[in-house]
């Protein structure tokens, strides 16, 4: 039934995956501060580049470059300038002159259109002559050498490309025409990109990496994985059901709607407080169906009229939400919406439990299955190596880095790997700006204002034009020139003279720089001084490297004052219900033997330890105190009833391990760290609480009886 | 018959290399060749013509310089598949290795065109010849030059003395050459 809950989540979640309410980005792990300046990277073409690595040689290569430059979807490719970006870049950047520079005076004009008529002279296409005649200047050399001063920037990449003797790759940047975000148009790209390369003679191999690539693998990755997830999930739902109704305990199913209300409440609630919820605080919904079913289970078989029950239940309920209230004021957005999300889904469905089974037990009660922790005694070793085995976490890799949710296949790694090796990429300091204004630095950089001036620079500019064009004077020139260079006398007419209106289209050339009504400059700091200058100069400034390497830092901070206090917050609950230090620490021998499971498991198959693994354990956190006190309360308070707490517990185990044991072969990082985590915390917590507390707390007893004697 | 044929031949006779290379025999063994050019180009949708002059300088195997001193300083070099603009502002540069395939051949098909290169011009082109003096060349079917058909003239003395290139465009470049300086490669 757990499962019915679990799935009905799952395919929820993907039947709905796509509208507005639900996120998807990266900038939900990211503090406010550096959110404002990561949300709106994407917006930018500058970040739409992507690296396809080929493996051909050059006449293979050089077909490559002139058939994909023509493909629909690619922006700029810099081994092949296509005729038609050349000419659409610079037509405006023509046009712009009076803008860009003062008026240099009729002698200079003069010069430039002599020398530009010489070359207009020679065979070449229409269309170059009619650049030609906005151009007399020659100011489309200087928009060249400013692209390939940029283009110099990365020292690895010679003529557009970089081309590796050793293992014969070749690695081709390719700018994109569209966001990353626009996954349908990246598949069918990337498809067309491999089509090529079958059809090109010598090209042996070609794969893409980048931008737009990452999030087609992670969609990929996520949609196969849950694709996978959803069949053995099925499977494993049937296989319970059946068992439920063979055994004639289908009772306990009738919870199964009432909790989906309810988390579907809790996620409502979520999208009304915070606008959206993020794909892995649904992710989060099947731990949470685990946790808030606990309670209704254990009601179920322990008698849904009884005060004791009901009383284990709302310790078991604070317990859990104690840290996961300390938890929702992490700076995290992502935490917050998780712990909200929990915090919110727990209290309704426990709401609704209480009010339904209170009123109508009859539809609830069930009979509890003949099981104890006695007839397995060898399990007591377990408990104790899990146990002992706890503090083995704190040794295990801890791998915070946001890098690690993002999935790559074993040939993207390897490439990652090899190009950050090879070629020369540094990460670029970021400075978002709301005006097109020309930013002044010594330090290597690029942005609008190196192409365009802001407002009042291009105003002083005209000023110089118009004072020389707009009086009684006429111009010096010979009627060729005044007729060939018609669209050039075109842009320099008095009414013309005017700066670029912010409102309109901008020109081609800062189309790089512009994204959601705002202007990027990218800065290319050499070393650690130059950075410090950037920062004094530009407080705001930051890397996406830095963005996304803060992550870490802020939760660690976080994390080494939220966890303490929040497990303190839990003891001293249960030692309000104790009143016994050493009762309160038996409830919590099943959260250590749950730890102490996950680090074998994860010691074993060499599993790292991520954020989204803590994230899992606060929910065997969760489980385990509510494991925790239903053995204690038992063992304590009614240890001469029917024993129907031992069936709860193996009856909620076994439901959230065969949930969460389909996401142990799903691939992507988060679902494969959340699945792991939960798979094996839920293992050991399950092992102590059916023998780790009774089995210490019979040799506390015995302890005691002792010293008593 | 016999007064009228010899104007039939002069309108239809379709040549092949061999001729070319004859008529242009004084170009095939040189290793430096220097000389003036007066250069008329008619853009024919504005109908305006620019007039230019200079000196067109060709080294063996594959260098060129085609410099303009008239209406103002410019000269292009073509070498090893590269194309350098020296202008009063600097240089550019374009390599053909950067370029787009249809453009490297109207590179290639220009060079072999100042470098009067008999077989790779026939390669390109469908050759007539009018007299022992006046050739026509039209592009074949599939190549990309930018020049659809050609026309050159020769002086009694085997040098070229006019050049007509038709482009695409409709536009047309007319060429007039002076007198050579030719340097014959040692032996020859």
């Amino acid at each position: 039934m757990k499962r019915l809950a679990v799935f009905a989540w799952i395919f929820a979640s993907t039947a709905w995956a796509g509208p507005r309410w639900l996120d998807r980005s990266h900038e939900v792990f990211l503090t406010p501060q550096m959110r404002g300046m990561a949300e709106g990277l994407r917006d930018f073409p500058v970040f739409w580049w992507n690296f396809i690595f080929v493996e051909a040689p050059d006449p293979a290569v050089s077909t490559l470059c002139d058939r994909i430059a023509l493909m629909d979807g690619v922006r700029r490719l810099p081994c092949r300038h296509s005729a038609d970006e050349i000419k659409s870049l610079t037509a405006d950047w023509a046009r712009d002159l009076p803008r860009r520079r003062n008026f240099p005076g009729w002698t200079e004009i003069r010069r430039g259109m002599r020398e530009t008529l010489a070359k207009a002279a020679l065979p070449m296409e229409r269309s170059w002559i009619e650049l030609l005649r906005l151009d007399p200047m020659g100011t489309l050399a200087e928009l060249k050498a400013q692209l390939e001063h940029k283009a110099d920037l990365n020292s690895s990449f010679k003529g557009g490309l970089m081309r590796d003797p050793d293992s014969g790759r070749v690695v081709l940047p390719v700018q994109f025409s569209f966001p990353p975000t626009e996954a349908a148009r990246t598949q069918a790209l990337l498809t067309s990109i491999g089509g090529l390369c079958s059809q090109t003679e010598g090209c042996a191999s070609v794969h893409v990496f980048g931008a737009h690539a990452a999030t087609l693998e992670n969609e990929s990755r996520v949609r196969q994985d849950v694709d996978l997830v959803s069949k053995l999930g099925t499977l494993a739902l049937g296989l319970l059901c059946a068992f439920l109704l063979m055994t004639r305990r289908h009772r306990v199913l009738a919870l199964v709607p009432w909790l989906v209300m309810a988390i579907a409440g809790a996620a409502a609630a979520t999208v009304l407080v915070f606008g959206k919820i993020h794909g892995l605080t649904l992710a989060f919904g099947p731990g949470l169906i685990g946790l808030a079913m606990d309670y209704g289970i254990h009601s179920c078989f322990l008698d849904p009229r009884s005060r004791k029950t009901w009383r284990a239940n709302w310790i078991g309920i604070w317990t859990t939400n104690v840290i996961l209230i300390l938890l929702a004021f992490s700076s995290i957005p992502l935490l917050r919406q998780m712990m909200f999300f929990a915090v919110f889904g727990l209290c309704l469905s426990y709401g609704l439990f209480y009010f339904l089974m209170r009123r109508r037990p009859k539809w609830f009660e069930t009979e509890h299955y003949p099981v104890t922790a006695k007839r397995l005694r060898f399990m007591n070793v377990f408990a104790w190596l899990f146990l002992i085995a706890a503090p083995l976490i704190f040794f295990r890799t801890m791998e915070f880095d946001l890098q690690h949710f993002n999935f790559e296949s074993a040939k993207t790694r390897e490439l990652r790997e090899w190009f950050f090796a090879k070629a020369n990429a540094p990460s670029p300091y970021v400075f978002v700006h709301a005006q097109m204004v020309r930013l002044t630095s010594d330090i290597a950089h690029d942005g609008p204002g190196e192409y365009l001036p802001g407002f009042d620079e291009q105003q002083s500019h005209l000023a110089t034009w118009r004072a020389a064009l707009c009086g009684d004077g006429h111009h010096p020139l010979t009627p060729v020139e005044s007729r060939f260079y018609a669209p050039f006398l075109d842009t320099i007419r008095c009414d013309h003279l005017q700066p670029a209106d912010p409102g309109a289209a901008p020109p081609e050339y800062v189309k790089d720089f512009m994204g959601g009504g705002r202007f990027v400059t990218l800065f290319f700091p050499k070393d650690d001084g130059e950075i410090a200058r950037l920062k004094s100069q530009y407080p705001a400034i930051s890397s996406p490297r830095e963005i996304f390497s803060s992550f870490p830092a802020v939760l660690f901070r976080e994390l080494s004052w939220m966890l303490p206090l929040g497990f303190a917050g839990a003891f001293f609950l249960l030692w309000l219900h104790y009143r016994h230090i050493g009762w309160s620490a038996l409830a919590v021998v099943p959260f250590f033997t749950g730890l102490g499971c996950y680090a074998v498991a994860s010691w074993a198959l060499s599993l790292p330890v991520s954020f989204i693994s803590l994230v899992g354990l606060l929910m065997v956190f969760g489980c385990s105190l509510d494991y925790g006190v239903f053995v204690m309360d038992f063992l304590l308070f009614r240890k001469d009833e029917k024993p129907g707490v031992w069936s709860a517990l193996s009856l909620c185990a076994a439901a959230t391990m065969a949930g969460f044991a389909p996401m142990v072969f799903a691939r992507h990082p988060v679902l494969h760290d959340l699945g792991h985590a939960l798979l094996w915390g839920t293992l050991g917590t399950y092992v102590g609480s059916l023998w780790g507390t009774p089995s210490v707390y019979s040799m506390w007893s015995r302890l005691r009886a002792g010293w008593k004697a | 018959l016999t007064l009228v044929w010899p104007l039939f031949a002069a309108f239809s006779a379709e040549v092949g290399v061999e001729d070319l290379r004859k008529a242009l025999s004084r170009y095939q063994a040189i290793e430096k060749l220097d000389v003036d050019f007066k250069q008329t180009k008619h853009l024919s949708d504005l109908a305006l013509d620019l007039n230019s002059e200079g000196h067109l300088s060709l080294r063996r195997p594959d260098h060129v310089e085609w410099k303009i001193t008239k209406p103002e300083s410019l000269s292009v070099e073509l070498e090893g598949g590269r194309i350098r603009i020296h202008g009063a502002k600097g240089d550019e540069t374009f390599d053909s290795a950067d370029a787009q395939e249809a453009d490297r051949r109207r590179m290639e098909a220009l060079l072999n065109w100042l470098k009067l290169d008999a077989d790779a011009i026939a390669r390109d082109f469908t050759i007539e010849k009018k007299d022992t003096t006046h050739f026509t060349f039209t592009a074949k079917p599939g190549h990309p030059s930018l020049v659809t058909a050609l026309e050159m003239e020769l002086a009694a003395s085997g040098h070229v003395t006019k050049l007509l290139f038709r482009e695409r465009s409709g536009d047309e470049i007319r060429l007039s050459f002076g007198t050579p300086k030719l340097v014959y490669k040692q032996g020859i």
